[in-house]
């Protein structure tokens, strides 16, 4: 969409980088448009935050069946004498958790029996001291028994990541409907969308979003407030933030130093307070999203955002207010420095004109306007290029982008910046470093396990668990605005509205669009010429910022820093190869780089040049 | 001083490489690779503005 909005910049549009709504003698796009585009972009944003979690940062911590992809474990206390000793991980977790009486009997996780390398009552790995292995035809017949009883705290693992891609795949057909194919908005036109459909269409489309996201089923209950069983906001009420809150409770060390975890599982040699695994910089940059529909907003107007919180803290759920027509976006935009990084936090709005690249560790050289390799040089993505050149010291084909914070000043002094939900609710004011929360702790499958009510207040900073709480978070705020959105646009005054409003592209003109994606601040730059073609097309996309190589001044890219922060051990985790060897895995590094949600040139398609490969990924 | 070399990083959409220099129990060196070249600003050279919004969100 970042896209639309550069060349809307350039042709006119009613825009200060994204595009808003207009009366139609200001040159904004139909209320209708900006509600569909909404709506799109939200279901990207809650299928991209549940897969996320659920099937590539989730597996970093939860143990699930003996099988791939969960094999080998993390954290495997029976590997070796010394780490049986000393077991950690999710394995010495389960082992504390106080069950309900009973619970051994009917769940049995902890029971050897179910240990991990038995399958069907056998000890196939020999690794538990129960006797005798069994045979391959046995063991794969062991594998389905444990999964067909939901008694067992794996097959409930297993239960919640399959009902999680059921939730992504239908959030994203609902916002198909409108998009002609998710995820690539195809009915994406400049000045607005190519959706021609009649009303009663619509309001069909609008009623099958409501149920996927609410209600259920047409006719049965369920609102915002009090969501059925079975839709996707339950499902993140439910499942995803308790979820989140049990993973950070079992695994203290990756929070922030506020907060603790299980206490019992202390005494086995894991922090009582979080170790603040993976904090970064904690520079938190958004470029803003989810435009107003309301015409009267205009892009002068200051930032304002839709949600706000009521209350004092610790806040909960109910504490957050989402109005969708109060407020200029959804989350504002700005950026923050860290205390730790400049003498002060400092908060700031932003100009397109702060965003810089530098290429002196990616395989891209600048030149002066001699010809000669610019060293140290920085360019506004409208100046900038992207020639690949050979070059010793480049690592990396991303280039690094930083905030010049002094603009215009020189020497410019470039700022690192991370970007994605923690930065956004950063940004908007939703979650800050020492802001505490009151968070769900009840969960739908495992409630009986001792994870009842609400965890007792959590604290926000910028650690790996808190970038994975601040994407919850967000997530459950989005989805509430959606529903709000979906009400905006059935109704027949904004449904008899053109999808998409036409404006003339100037010749010799120059564009920018900046806004959100569901990893991050996402912008495009477009130089046109005198014949109406691309000159130039600069795309900064948020894992470019995330990613980042280090720049001439030293400063590490965000994610380089939090694995370098000293905060993160890069000892590794005991586990066992498939040799049944006991070999030392880095998830740490694995859990650090997971919590950002990196995307690296998602659609990039190489193609064999005889096709006995066909096409890969 | 030893090297963790994590290339390529799986359960991230598209591929990254990471090397982590270790010194002690933490590291005090890391790169964040990208391993493609992505190519889509030469792409779009002189092509109608409008394709644009159609290539690009492919990346």
């Amino acid at each position: 969409m970042a896209a639309s909005f550069a060349v809307e910049n350039a042709a006119g549009y009613k825009s200060d980088g994204s595009t808003f709504a207009g009366t139609g003698s200001d040159n904004g796009i139909s209320q209708k448009a900006v509600l569909i585009r909404n709506l799109v972009l939200a279901s990207e944003y809650l299928m991209s935050h549940i897969t996320h979690f659920y099937a590539l940062a989730a597996l970093d911590y939860v143990m699930g069946p003996p099988m791939s992809p969960w094999v080998p474990y993390f954290g495997f206390g029976a590997a070796t004498t010394a780490i049986s000793a000393n077991p950690s991980g999710w394995d010495a977790a389960v082992s504390l958790i106080q069950y309900p009486s009973g619970y051994q009997n009917s769940f049995g996780y902890y029971n050897l029996y179910l240990k991990p390398g038995c399958i069907g009552g056998f000890d196939i790995l020999g690794l538990n001291g129960i006797a005798s292995a069994a045979s391959a035809s046995y063991m794969a017949s062991g594998v389905l028994a444990e999964l067909r009883d939901q008694k067992t705290i794996w097959s409930k693992v297993i239960a919640e990541y399959v009902v999680s891609l059921h939730m992504r795949r239908r959030i994203l057909e609902v916002g198909a409907q409108f998009a002609g194919g998710l995820p690539m908005f195809r009915s994406l036109v400049m000045g607005g969308v190519a959706v021609d459909a009649t009303s009663a269409t619509i309001s069909s489309w609008i009623d099958n979003f409501r149920d996927v996201l609410y209600r259920g089923s047409q006719a049965a209950a369920g609102t915002t407030a009090s969501p059925a069983s079975g839709t996707v906001l339950y499902f993140i009420e439910n499942h995803y933030i308790p979820t989140v809150n049990i993973v950070s409770y079992l695994y203290p060390e990756y929070d922030n130093p506020n907060n603790s975890g299980l206490a019992a599982l202390s005494a086995l040699g894991k922090p009582s307070a979080g170790q603040n695994i993976g904090a970064g910089y904690g520079n938190f940059l958004g470029y803003g999203v989810f435009n107003s529909h309301d015409t009267s907003v205009t892009t002068a107007d200051p930032e304002s955002s839709m949600v706000y919180r009521t209350g004092s803290a610790p806040y909960s759920l109910d504490d957050f207010t989402v109005k969708v027509t109060s407020g200029k976006r959804f989350h504002k935009r700005g950026y923050y420095i860290s205390g730790s990084y400049t003498t002060s936090g400092i908060s700031a709005s932003l100009d397109h004109r702060q965003i810089v690249e530098v290429v002196d560790y990616s395989w891209y050289d600048y030149y002066t306007s001699a010809g000669s390799v610019e060293t140290s040089g920085y360019k506004h993505p409208w100046s900038g290029y992207t020639d690949p050149v050979v070059k010793t010291q480049a690592y990396s084909w991303a280039k690094g982008p930083r905030i010049w914070h002094n603009y215009p000043n020189t020497p410019a002094d470039l700022v690192p910046m991370q970007v994605g939900p923690l930065a956004r609710m950063w940004v908007t004011g939703l979650y800050q470093g020492g802001d505490a929360f009151i968070l769900p702790f009840q969960h739908a499958f495992l409630s009986a396990n001792g994870f009842t009510g609400n965890r007792s207040a959590v604290t926000a900073g910028h650690s790996v668990m808190d970038r994975h709480r601040a994407r919850a978070l967000e997530c459950y705020l989005l989805a509430i605005a959606t529903a709000q959105w979906l009400e905006e646009l059935d109704n027949s005054t904004i449904l008899n509205q053109d999808s998409y409003t036409v404006n003339n592209l100037p010749s010799a003109a120059s564009g920018y669009g900046i806004h959100e994606a569901p990893r991050g601040a996402l912008g495009h730059w477009v130089v046109v010429d005198s014949s109406k073609r691309i000159e130039n097309w600069q795309a900064v996309v948020p894992s470019t910022w995330i990613d980042s190589p280090t720049d001439f001044k030293g400063n590490r890219g965000p994610l380089e820093e939090s694995i370098v922060n000293p905060n993160t051990p890069v000892s590794g985790e005991q586990s066992l190869d498939f040799r049944k060897q006991a070999v030392s895995v880095p998830v740490e590094v694995l859990r650090v780089i997971h919590s950002y949600d990196p995307c690296l040139a998602c659609t990039v398609h190489v193609v064999e040049r005889n096709g006995e490969k066909g096409v890969r990924k | 001083m030893a090297i963790v070399k994590i290339d390529p990083v799986n359960r991230i959409e598209g591929h990254l490489g990471v090397n982590v220099n270790i010194s002690g129990s933490s590291a005090n060196a890391a790169s964040a690779i990208a391993t493609m070249y992505r190519g889509f600003e030469n792409i779009l050279y002189k092509r109608p503005v409008q394709d644009a919004i159609q290539i690009i969100p492919r990346i």
